[in-house]
């Protein structure tokens, strides 16, 4: 088991490597640079200032330069500084992250109060009334393209209803209630898809479940159904839900971008989106790749977890 | 499912894969909205009351009445029509770039399965990079670089989306290459390439189909995003994330704008997702329950 | 004893009596005109900056965050005219000297002073090549800076500048830096440090600033709120909502449609400054198609200038010559305007121009635009509509802002459609670009008269000789058409909460009035 988590975390290197390089190719490919956006739509004095600018942010040099020099910074930790607010990108990274982090919490804590009750009912009451509106309302669940339902509570919640989500962010520190309120929806609409998935996962793997021999054999040893539900059914039937909720976690990180931009959310994902507009392209390769190194972290520790309720895998 | 029927008859695949699938209303139901998309998509010229780029700016911004069933945008063009040609735009981005996601993750995950080695090891690795991205972000990079066109569009969301191909490929692969029929056609001498394409793409296309058919309703959303990021596709083309974009500016004064073109991809979203439902049971009893 | 308490009594009623009145009755005039010290504003903006030292920016986004911070010798005032600021008076005793009383007793935010130095050292930096700031070039006809005593400038030059005092006076010019604070860091990218009446004292890039009230600003009494706080709220939806839902106190719209709906919100007021943004549509001259007059006008006498601004601004704006209506007093009248040639949609006219102009057959091209500001995609869209009519087809292409940008830059289009900005004088709008020498004519445009006409204003200082050479340059351009000017509209709607008063908006998008700015109750 050590032995398999040591070789997955080396295993991130080369992906963070790949990760970097794909970022800073790609990024250098787009036309146009932070010295362009800097002068804005003005026309600039003397071309010979713009060089000069370059130079200074080691633009003019060839890309493979350009990289090393950012790598040896990366290794030691630094992700360099911002070209447009000339703050250390690390800085401005974890100056967003709570905001990410909560949104993330709340969109997982309705799908796991929420998605696995719900899913777990539908099973156990199959073919009823509810099940049919439980399947029914998860497809339509991840239908729903998630920029347009968060367009429409913005609006006709601050049209129609003189009541607004968000809009203005109050960080947790200075207001917890406010806090709360402002980003209950916003999250609620960022997990609505993994929801729906996790509500069809459950109920399909309760199902499962209880078809199994072990599950007959509590029922006819006289177990009460509370009982058999809880002890035998859940647990068995959760680990299959785990590993799908570590993969929609990744689902969740690329809905922030524009959950984030509808709902006026100071987070990670307007800060690239951000970056990319102003080719600030220290933050955007040090934040894509921050997400990349959480997200494959986040995969190693669900495989991990996977590893630890699933005897029968072994390493 | 059963193997059989009752009267203990043992039927073909396909054929239980048919019966499977016809069980399955909902499938029905998502298989007549997905035709009735393509059908839309082929006649759109044909349907739309209206040229869909045709400026009247006298009847700008109506409500849906007779004349507009659904009502017009800012230049008064009308927004029924504009959702009939999207339609068409929706399904050959979707279709293309899919296409395009199979082409590439069953070649990929073949040689990547059939061979194993080290090949298996460096094409994992690599995909495992693609993986390590939110999708959407790189998805923006890869148009800005390409610059926005319908065919960047779909050669994007291909490009992107064919490493979900190669994995399922890949497993199968591994499962199938061990079979006894395998080894019986090697030891008669069979190349790998009749292997691979006779024997083994056969035995791992459903998984494929199945994911293909979730994977369209994603692509549908990506463009939608891409689109309403100003990124896809380019005006006066109408396209249904473009429609919504534009539409925030009007939620007001024409909440029509924003109301139908999000209307339009739950429709299609939810045909292929209900269609895929229904085949995945069909197709591949095992993936339905895990 | 009971005379004593009845005594009490009646005072107590009479005190009671007046003090009640004093409460329920306050005069409503004068509450209205004294401002009360206190409070602080929410303020939206759309975009976020690029850097904070205003000698080494250009872009527009930055000088909405420092123009709070730093202030300038001379400043507009609500009418945009020049008044006195950090110079208490200036004088000009010939068209090549300019003298400035610098006001005693400023202080930067840093406690260092202001001095005619420290001015001195402000435009040696913007001159000095090591500083490399893109707006230097503004100020090449400098040829010397000396400060006879601690607080006089005088500024002498090689030749007539007429456009000197508009362009100090605005704060993304020649805005006064601490040479203190300079020293210190270099650069004050992260650190603006001015005499402004309000200190940045956090600021979150791409989220908001706070400003505190500067306690020690020389003009005594002045600000009357303690700060603000400057949000940025990139999307124009959620920044309406949040105006209507008052989480913020202020915030600008760039689209007429919204300000429409606004208008009729009681608690909100929209104020507006005079047209002064135009869009353009600009053409590589230099190359075919465009190279060829004849379809330059053609093109231009295709347009319905009234159906563009009816769809894409909703009727909110105005035809425009070569420099906006805003750009008083060097415009011609709005019905000149409108009798421009090539100004009226005129079918006939346009087949007979593609005709000698050997397109008889129309012609095909393509035109760069952004999403960038919301009516750049609505007018390509409605132009590429009025064009097909006489048998020109237009491909837009969209492009992200920095791509366009650089396109632009690098001369490298056939057409491209993006709005310009206000300019301190009129030359901003169209010498910069047409005149043959100009660094910004990325479009290879050379034309004799033109170019005789633009040196000509360059160097007169008498202003009603000006104004007729500019009245005579806006008729040549329309019929040279070095570009098509559609439209001209505000730049920005300023949305205010009833309870913000005293506020004022400027023409240049300038919200240097929050200095004035205090709440009601």
């Amino acid at each position: 088991m050590l032995r398999y988590i040591c070789i997955r975390i080396l295993s991130m290197i080369p992906i963070l490597l790949g990760v970097s390089i794909l970022v800073f190719a790609t990024f250098h490919l787009v036309p146009g640079d932070v010295v362009d956006i800097m002068m804005g739509d003005e026309v600039a004095g003397d071309p010979k200032v713009l060089m000069e600018l370059r130079k200074e942010l080691n633009l003019d040099k060839p890309v493979y330069l350009q990289y090393l020099y950012w790598l040896w910074d990366a290794v030691r930790g630094d992700l360099g500084k911002s070209f447009t607010s000339g703050k250390p990108v690390m800085e401005e990274i974890l100056h967003r992250l709570p905001v990410n982090v909560e949104l993330m919490i709340i969109a997982i804590a309705f799908v796991i109060l929420i998605g696995i009750p719900m899913g777990m009912l539908s099973a156990y009451k199959q073919f009823s009334f509810l099940d049919g509106i439980v399947r029914v309302a998860t497809i339509m669940g991840y239908s729903i393209p998630n920029f347009w339902l968060a367009t429409i509570v913005v609006l006709l919640g601050s049209l129609y209803f003189r009541w607004l989500p968000v809009l203005q962010y109050v960080p947790f520190s200075e207001n917890p209630l406010e806090n709360i309120k402002c980003m209950v929806i916003p999250g609620f609409v960022l997990g609505l898809t993994t929801l729906s998935y996790i509500v069809r996962m459950t109920r399909s793997s309760v199902l499962d479940t209880l078809r199994q021999d072990y599950v007959r054999t509590a029922r006819a040893k006289g177990m009460t159904e509370k009982l058999v539900l809880f002890v035998h059914v859940l647990k068995n039937s959760l680990i299959p839900v785990i590993t799908v909720l570590g993969i929609q976690i990744g689902v969740l990180i690329g809905g922030l971008v524009l959950t984030e931009e509808v709902f006026v959310l100071p987070g990670v994902g307007r800060l690239i989106l951000l970056a990319i507009e102003q080719r600030d392209f220290m933050i955007v390769t040090g934040s894509i790749l921050f997400i990349a190194s959480v997200f494959v972290v986040i995969n190693l520790i669900v495989d991990i977890v996977y590893a630890f309720l699933d005897p029968r895998i072994t390493y | 499912m059963d193997e059989k029927k009752e009267n203990g008859e043992i039927l073909s695949p396909s054929r239980l894969a048919w019966m499977g699938f016809k069980k399955h209303k909902l499938g029905i139901i998502g298989s007549i909205m997905v035709i009735i998309l393509i059908l839309v998509s082929l006649f759109s010229s044909v349907v739309a009351p209206y040229d869909p780029l045709a400026m009247n700016p006298k009847d700008s911004l109506r409500a849906p009445c007779a004349k507009y069933w659904l009502g017009t945008d800012r230049f008064g063009r009308d927004q029924l029509s504009r959702l009939l040609y999207g339609t068409r735009i929706s399904m050959e981005v979707s279709f293309g770039a899919i296409a395009i996601a199979i082409f590439l993750g069953v070649v990929i995950g073949l040689i990547s399965g059939y061979y194993g080695g080290i090949l298996d090891n460096i094409i994992m690795r690599l995909l495992d990079i693609l993986f390590a991205f939110p999708l959407l972000l790189l998805a923006l990079m890869l148009v800005a670089v390409l610059g926005p066109s319908l065919e960047n569009l779909l050669l994007t969301i291909g490009f992107l989306y064919h490493s979900r191909f190669a994995r399922i490929v890949r497993g199968s692969v591994l499962a199938v290459k061990e079979k006894e029929f395998i080894e019986a056609i090697r030891s008669v001498g069979a190349r790998d390439i009749t292997i691979i394409l006779f024997f083994i793409l056969p035995n791992v296309l459903s998984p494929v189909i199945v994911q293909a058919t979730f994977n369209l309703s994603t692509a549908i959303m990506v463009e939608a995003a891409l689109s309403f990021l100003g990124l896809g596709t380019q005006p006066p083309t109408p396209s249904w994330g473009l429609m919504i974009s534009e539409s925030r500016r009007f939620m007001e004064l024409a909440p029509w704008l924003a109301v139908f073109p999000g209307l339009a991809i739950i429709f299609a979203v939810l045909g292929f997702n209900l269609m895929g439902d229904a085949l995945r049971d069909a197709l591949d009893p095992r993936l339905s329950q895990r | 004893m009971k005379n004593y308490l009845k005594t009490c009594f009646v005072l107590f009623t009479i005190f009671a009596f007046l003090s009640c009145l004093l409460v329920m009755s306050p005069s409503p005039l004068q509450a209205a005109e004294k401002p009360q010290r206190g409070g602080r504003l929410k303020v939206a903006t759309d975009s976020t900056a690029v850097g904070l030292d205003p000698h080494l920016v250009l872009a527009f986004a930055s000088y909405t965050f420092f123009e709070h911070v730093y202030e300038t010798l001379v400043r507009y005032n609500e009418k945009m005219q020049l008044e006195p600021c950090l110079a208490s008076s200036w004088e000009q005793p010939d068209d090549l000297t300019y003298i400035f009383h610098i006001r005693k007793g400023v202080k930067f935010h840093d406690g260092s002073k202001l001095t005619a130095e420290v001015v001195k050292f402000n435009f040696e930096r913007l001159l000095d090549p090591k500083t490399k700031a893109p707006r230097g070039a503004y100020f090449k006809t400098i040829s010397k800076i000396e400060t006879p005593d601690k607080y006089t400038v005088k500024i002498t030059m090689s030749q007539p500048y007429p456009p000197f005092l508009n362009t100090i006076g605005t704060p993304w010019y020649v805005a006064i830096v601490s040479k203190a604070a300079v020293e210190k860091y270099g650069s004050l990218q992260a650190n603006p440090i001015g005499t402004g009446p309000f200190k940045l004292i956090k600021y979150e890039h791409g989220i908001k600033g706070i400003y505190e009230r500067f306690d020690d600003y020389w003009d005594k009494g002045k600000p009357y709120i303690d700060g603000f706080d400057f949000i940025v709220i990139k999307d124009e939806t959620s920044r309406v909502a949040a105006l209507r839902k008052g989480t913020v106190d202020i915030g600008w719209i760039k689209e007429a449609q919204l300000a429409d709906l606004l208008a009729k919100e009681k608690n909100l007021k929209t104020l507006m400054g005079p047209p002064v943004r135009q869009n353009r549509f600009w053409m590589k001259l230099d190359r075919p198609p465009f190279n060829n007059l004849k379809l330059r006008q053609a093109v231009a006498s295709a347009l319905d200038r009234q159906e563009i601004i009816d769809t894409v601004l909703m009727g909110r704006g105005t035809l425009s010559a070569c420099i906006p209506p805003g750009c008083v007093p060097y415009v011609l009248p709005q019905s000149e305007v409108a009798e421009l040639p090539f100004y009226k949609q005129d079918f006939a006219l346009s087949k007979k121009l593609l005709i000698e102009a050997g397109y008889a057959d129309g012609f095909e091209f393509t035109c760069i635009t952004s999403p960038h500001s919301p009516d750049y995609i609505p007018f390509a869209e409605i132009m590429q509509r009025q064009l097909l009519k006489v048998g020109i087809k237009m491909n837009i292409v969209q492009k992200d802002w920095g791509i366009t940008l650089k396109t632009w830059r690098a001369g490298d289009f056939i057409s491209m459609i993006f709005a310009g900005i206000w300019y301190p004088d009129p030359e901003g709008y169209c010498y910069n670009y047409f005149y043959s020498k100009a660094s910004g004519n990325y479009f290879g445009f050379k034309d004799e008269k033109l170019d005789r006409l633009f040196e000509a204003q360059h160097t007169e200082a008498n202003l009603e000789k000006r104004i007729k050479l500019w009245h005579e340059l806006q008729r040549y351009q329309a019929e040279i058409v070095p570009c098509i000017w559609p439209y001209a509209m505000t730049p920005r709607f300023e949305i205010v909460n009833e309870r913000v008063k005293g506020y004022k908006f400027l023409s240049n998008n300038s919200r240097s009035f929050l200095r004035e700015a205090w709440i009601g109750k």
